[in-house]
């Protein structure tokens, strides 16, 4: 049962849209020799910088006249394999005349600004839900403080409720390119039955972000 | 404490167990409770289309490990909830593709091959009828392999294998994932690799947090879960996101289609299905056995022998029921076997084992792996009770599935109308939320949301996401028993070459990746 997670299954192939498109498959063999130079740079990196700069220990250590494996090795064999095996499949795609292991669509610069738009408003709902109920704390509790108020109603869900409801309906709205307020409601009450199914039966469990504070 | 007392202690622990409540004098033990739980909810999210059985795994889990604590009590009903979800889900996964054409999970895109012209010459029932049965029947089976085999492969890797051969065999275990899962065992590879480097950082022996860049953030290594599910979910929510916003428009409802009244599956037409479903079976459990290789190529396999045994009238592919029973057999009995390389070797070999190992890692008290299956007699192994618990808990769900199965199977059609440009939001959010439940802080999620990038650009970029997860698990392992063969070997610098079965396991590393590069460039 390998299911990759969360894997969504669709009907055409995924690549199909690059296809209907008219791009040419040449973009499929360049994508994965960048990506392969990109790999073999980032492993060289860490061979030459990292490593060496940020592991106290040896490939081996000597101790009391005996020889242990020192905190390097592993991560260096790691690097290693990195770097080797991106110059082999930098390698391969010269060989190659076609590339058929690419069957998604690579990034391209829609792609990349959609996530960085992904990006946005996860970061908006984190900051709303990090700080909302601290804000209305010091806002209405002139003398207590959220790690204090952090059990009571409203202020223990206030972050979460409109944190969370403002990451749904901002990436509904961006997927379906508008947002109806059936939509809304069923953002809101999904993270309403988050707060039942997670904090309202346990006493130990804590909602983002009354652990951090 | 002979065998058959371990088996039986197993047994009793799941059906004598702690008890839930009381109905009418009768106590209803918890385990059996939980079983039941995740069988159920597990066939209604593999019948929606965008979730899957380990993606609920991922999210109970810190609710599971809230409610029942991290005391070796709480390992039966947890595994038993995860069992039930892992049964569940690969029924339901048939559903939407039978009815509706389109696959619950991926592995269920086969069935849609004959399962939905079946649906439209009227037969959905007929055609949920056969899923189900093959489906039960390739799970059972896979699961008695799996109770008979597992026991006797850690004995036989706890007696024959030091140090030097199972850093070995993880090696090989690595390498041979890398080399099947993907297009490409090199990408494979460079997974693989980067999994093992992410969980270096933060831990080693020495005081010094290795590769933190001496920061708090990092010095205490990155949280397994906080890797697993940004790799696994949080990527493929990722890119779901983006397919949907690529295509952006509406599901056109397929038209309804008059059904036939007569859904029954009778004897005769059982024992027609038999032969697909036992060749399906059979090559589904030798394909689950092996780390790595899902179930989506066990059915690919099995329905293409299904195929070539095929001489009925209605062809493959135009709504043969034999269609639907090879490609079930084989997907579903991928499952039971996929446990093996997990309990014999403490080796992951697919997704869902991968939960389990976080479950068993979480709760603590139980090590997956060959040092279970310690038959001691003098003392008792708790562990080798709680493994042969998971057997009992597997083989009820099972009689669940054959009892109650078909019924529900039938009812879960409606979870493919569930939107998902709403359902992929609320699947990140959720997840958000399970691992800050877990790790009370928002540095897991930040980690998370980190992985989750990672776990995209792999998607983009076609390098499998399945080596990644599994090197990150095994790092840990793989490094301590690489420092004790090395310490044993008195410093020998060619240490791992120093037994015959361990080079045999380093020269079949090279081979499976030599091999499978070259049979895919053919490809």
């Amino acid at each position: 049962m390998d299911k990759g997670g969360g894997g969504g299954a669709t009907s055409s192939p995924p690549y199909s849209i690059f296809l209907n498109r008219g791009i040419d498959m040449d973009i499929f063999r360049s994508t994965d020799q960048i990506t392969a130079l990109v790999l073999a740079i980032l492993g060289l990196m860490m061979l030459v910088f990292w490593i060496p700069n940020d592991i106290d220990t040896g490939l081996v250590e000597k101790f009391r006249r005996q020889i242990f494996i020192g905190d390097a090795l592993i991560p260096t064999i790691a690097a290693s394999a990195i770097l080797l095996c991106s110059c082999l499949l930098f390698i391969s795609g010269l060989r190659n005349k076609t590339n058929k292991s690419l069957q998604v669509n690579p990034l391209d610069r829609e792609g990349l600004g959609f996530l960085l738009v992904v990006a946005a408003i996860i970061t908006f709902s984190i900051v709303v839900m990090f700080f909302l109920g601290p804000l209305a704390v010091a806002v209405f509790e002139d003398e207590s403080s959220y790690r204090i108020m952090r059990d009571t109603v409203p202020y223990k869900y206030l972050g979460f409720l409109v944190g969370g409801s403002s990451l749904m309906i901002g990436l509904i709205r961006l997927i379906e390119g508008s947002i109806r307020p059936q939509r809304v409601a069923l953002a809101v009450a999904t993270v309403v039955l988050l707060i039942v199914v997670f904090d309202v039966p346990f006493d130990t469990l804590l909602l983002p972000p009354n652990g951090d504070w | 404490m002979s065998v058959f007392e371990y088996v039986w202690a197993g047994v009793l622990a799941v059906f004598l167990g702690p008890e839930a409540f009381n109905i009418f004098g009768f106590g209803i033990p918890i385990t059996v409770l939980m079983i039941i739980s995740g069988f159920l909810i597990g066939i209604f999210v593999g019948a929606t289309p965008g979730l899957s059985g380990p993606f609920l795994m991922a999210v109970s889990l810190p609710i599971l490990i809230s409610v029942f604590g991290f005391t070796p009590d709480a390992l039966l009903p947890v595994f038993g909830f995860l069992v039930g979800v892992m049964k569940g889900s690969t029924v339901g996964g048939a559903v939407p593709a039978i009815l509706f054409n389109t696959p619950g999970t991926p592995d269920a895109l086969m069935t849609t091959l004959d399962g939905y012209p079946m649906t439209k010459s009227g037969q959905a029932g007929k055609a949920l009828r056969v899923a189900h049965f093959a489906s039960a029947s390739g799970d059972t089976f896979s699961d008695i392999v799996l109770f008979t085999c597992a026991p006797f492969l850690a004995i036989a890797v706890e007696s024959y294998l030091g140090f030097t051969e199972k850093a070995a065999l993880i090696i090989l275990s690595l390498s041979f994932v890398a080399a099947v899962v993907g297009a490409s065992p090199l990408k494979g590879l460079i997974s693989g690799a980067f999994g093992i480097f992410f969980a270096s950082i933060g831990t080693g022996e020495d005081n010094y947090s290795r590769l933190s860049f001496g920061t708090d953030f990092l010095a205490n290594g990155i949280p397994l879960i906080s890797a697993v599910l940004g790799v696994l979910i949080l990527g493929e929510v990722f890119v779901s996101f983006e397919e949907m916003w690529h295509e952006r428009r509406d599901a056109n409802a397929p038209p309804e289609v008059p059904q036939s009244t007569d859904n029954s599956l009778s004897f005769a037409e059982r024992r027609k299905l038999l032969p697909y479903i036992g060749v399906s079976a059979f090559l589904g459990t030798c394909i689950g056995a092996l780390p790595g290789i899902g179930s989506t190529l066990a059915a690919t396999l099995g329905y293409a022998t299904g195929q070539k045994m095929h001489k009925g009238k209605i062809p493959f592919g135009k709504g043969a029921p034999e269609g639907v029973a090879a490609t079930e057999a084989a997907n579903s009995s991928v499952s039971g076997a996929n446990l093996i390389p997990v309990l014999s070797l403490g080796i992951p070999g697919n997704v869902g084992a991968v939960f389990l190992i976080l479950a068993a890692d979480s709760i603590g008290g139980f090590n997956p792996g060959p040092s279970v299956f310690r038959f001691t007699t003098e003392e008792v192994n708790p562990e080798l009770i709680i493994a042969f618990g998971l057997f009992a808990s597997m083989a009820f769900a099972n009689l669940l599935n054959w009892t109650i199965g078909a019924h529900f199977m039938r009812m879960v059609g409606i979870m493919t109308k569930v939107p998902k440009p709403v359902l992929m939001p609320f699947v990140l959010l959720l997840t958000l939320t399970a691992i800050y439940v877990q790790e009370t802080t928002f540095d897991a999620v930040y980690f998370m949301l980190f992985f989750g990038v990672i776990g995209y650009l792999m998607r983009k970029l076609a390098i499998p996401a399945l080596p990644f997860v599994i090197a990150f698990i095994l790092a840990k392992t793989l490094e301590t028993t690489i420092r004790q063969a090395f310490a044993v070997s008195d410093a020998d610098p060619f240490f791992l070459f120093k037994s015959p079965l361990s080079v045999v396991f380093l020269a079949l590393s090279i081979f499976v990746i030599v091999f499978f590069s070259r049979g895919k460039n053919n490809d």
